[in-house]
């Protein structure tokens, strides 16, 4: 009996210690965006390279969307403001070959929607666990409009092309930024929200500029069009100290707020998102 | 929380006699049967349990000919890698608890005129059992904690939610805490179940 009362003391304080712990956490450092980028970007829904008629026939009901209002609906909701974009073309067309990618989506009756779940505001949990955001309402009203439902699969970011062209997944919709790469690997879809890469650094860093990077530690998301853009800017990135890269965009920003890097480049979505976050 | 439970179990019930297979296999007297089961165990010991994930996940598909009769669903093929490399971890120390029983046994057992395998189930495995329990219960806490790996081929597991669920709502880190809580809760309880067997193998 004294080895439960003991175990169970051991545990009890243990949580005590991590409880002690979180409350140290509240920082006093504000977190700033430089006003330099790493350049301008669209995001896009991507489809297995194959799947033509499935990737336009998804295109065509989120143009209707727009066209109605549904989707500027959608954007005030998350955004505040209607961001959605008009007037764009393809990055690369998508041609109707008559393939029977849509004919199997609907037959099977649900699309999966692959995502990581760790980029508020397009796709993320809340409080209760349910997989949200900007992107998976969109998605479900497409998934309504076709008739099909929606299954949502989170997936490792890293992994992401090899879940679609296995066909574990059916498309790629998580704020994912078009790169020439992503274009010659999938079919992407129209853009439909512009993005920047931000720099965020705490506000007594001293850092200005993108300059100012040089010698310093850089962190981003492994995978993400962050680190693309950044290496586009080869005289930047190869002043960087170290470039740091996590596994997911909070864990980088966790870093910079425990000041272990010193600047993280993040989607302006997300990086405004986290920062407000904070603020509440 | 399914998720890891489940794959925890999966594991523990269907490596364990696979493991034990592969120890009569590489203790055997077929040459072929020992060279297999050496291969095995040096494979996979020899990589890490993420890679298997990803190549039974994964790569499977990609073999020519059978590979699309082998994909499997998410959840399968994690249970598939992890019981593989689970049942070589145990053959190994199933055949370290052999090696610790006493030749005088085997001896003493003919002496008395059982059979073979009257020998093996009522004298030998018995000891054995006595000596692995602490290495078992050993690779049984290991193995809680490597359920976490299969977010890799994305699973939902207790680690994964609870990392979003930090990051929906910007770094407080309650669920850290309650992910914690659910570790030790289940290693206890291991823990116990362990103490408990020993106390029963005590001869």
């Amino acid at each position: 009996m004294k080895k439960v009362f003991a175990t169970i003391s051991l545990i009890l304080a243990v949580v005590m210690c991590l409880a002690l712990f979180a409350g140290c956490s509240g920082d006093t450092a504000k977190y700033v965006v430089l006003e330099e980028n790493f350049g301008a970007e669209e995001y896009a829904i991507g489809f297995r390279k194959t799947d033509n008629a499935f990737a336009l026939r998804v295109q065509e009901i989120i143009d209707e969307m727009i066209a109605d209002g549904k989707a500027g609906e959608i954007s005030e909701k998350w955004f505040g403001e209607d961001v959605m974009l008009r007037n764009v073309d393809f990055p690369a067309p998508i041609e109707d070959i008559g393939d029977d990618s849509l004919q199997k989506i609907l037959d099977k009756g649900y699309m999966i929607l692959g995502l990581d779940e760790n980029f508020p505001p397009m796709g993320f949990r809340d409080e209760t666990g349910t997989i949200v955001g900007f992107d998976i309402d969109l998605a479900t009203e497409v998934a309504a409009r076709l008739g099909v439902r929606l299954e949502i699969q989170p997936i490792d970011w890293n992994a992401k092309e090899m879940e679609l062209n296995d066909g574990k997944i059916d498309m790629i919709w998580n704020g994912m930024s078009i790169t020439p790469a992503r274009v010659e690997e999938m079919n992407m879809s129209k853009p439909y929200i512009a993005n920047r890469q931000i720099i965020i650094v705490s506000e007594d860093s001293g850092i200005k500029t993108k300059a100012d990077l040089a010698g310093k530690k850089v962190a981003a998301q492994a995978g993400s069009s962050a680190i693309d853009a950044m290496q586009a800017d080869a005289e930047t990135f190869a002043s960087f100290g170290d470039l740091v890269e996590f596994d997911n965009n909070n864990a980088a920003y966790l870093d910079l707020k425990v000041g272990r890097v010193d600047a993280f480049v993040v989607d302006e979505v997300v990086g405004k998102y986290m920062i407000s976050q904070d603020a509440e | 929380m399914g998720y890891t439970i489940a794959l925890f179990i999966i594991t523990l019930v269907f490596s364990m006699p696979l493991g034990l297979l592969c120890t009569f296999m590489s203790n055997g007297k077929n040459p072929v049967l020992r060279a297999i089961t050496r291969g095995y165990v040096f494979l996979m010991r020899g990589t890490p349990l993420m890679l298997q994930l990803f190549f039974f996940y994964f790569g499977i598909t990609k073999l020519p000919f059978i590979g699309k009769y082998l994909a499997m669903e998410r959840f399968t093929a994690a249970c598939v890698t992890f019981v593989l490399n689970y049942a070589a971890y145990f053959c190994e120390i199933f055949r370290g608890g052999l090696l610790s029983v006493d030749k005088g046994q085997y001896e003493a057992s003919k002496v008395l005129g059982l059979t073979k395998w009257q020998t093996m189930i009522r004298v030998v495995l018995p000891q054995m059992f006595k000596v692995v329990l602490p290495p078992v219960s050993n690779e049984a806490i290991t193995l809680v904690k490597d359920t976490a790996l299969v977010t890799a081929i994305g699973i939902s597991d207790v680690l994964h939610i609870t990392k979003s669920l930090v990051n929906g709502t910007a770094g407080n880190i309650t669920p850290f805490i309650v992910a914690a809580i659910f570790y030790l809760l289940v290693t206890f309880g291991l823990t116990k179940l362990f103490q408990y067997l020993e106390k029963k193998f005590m001869f």
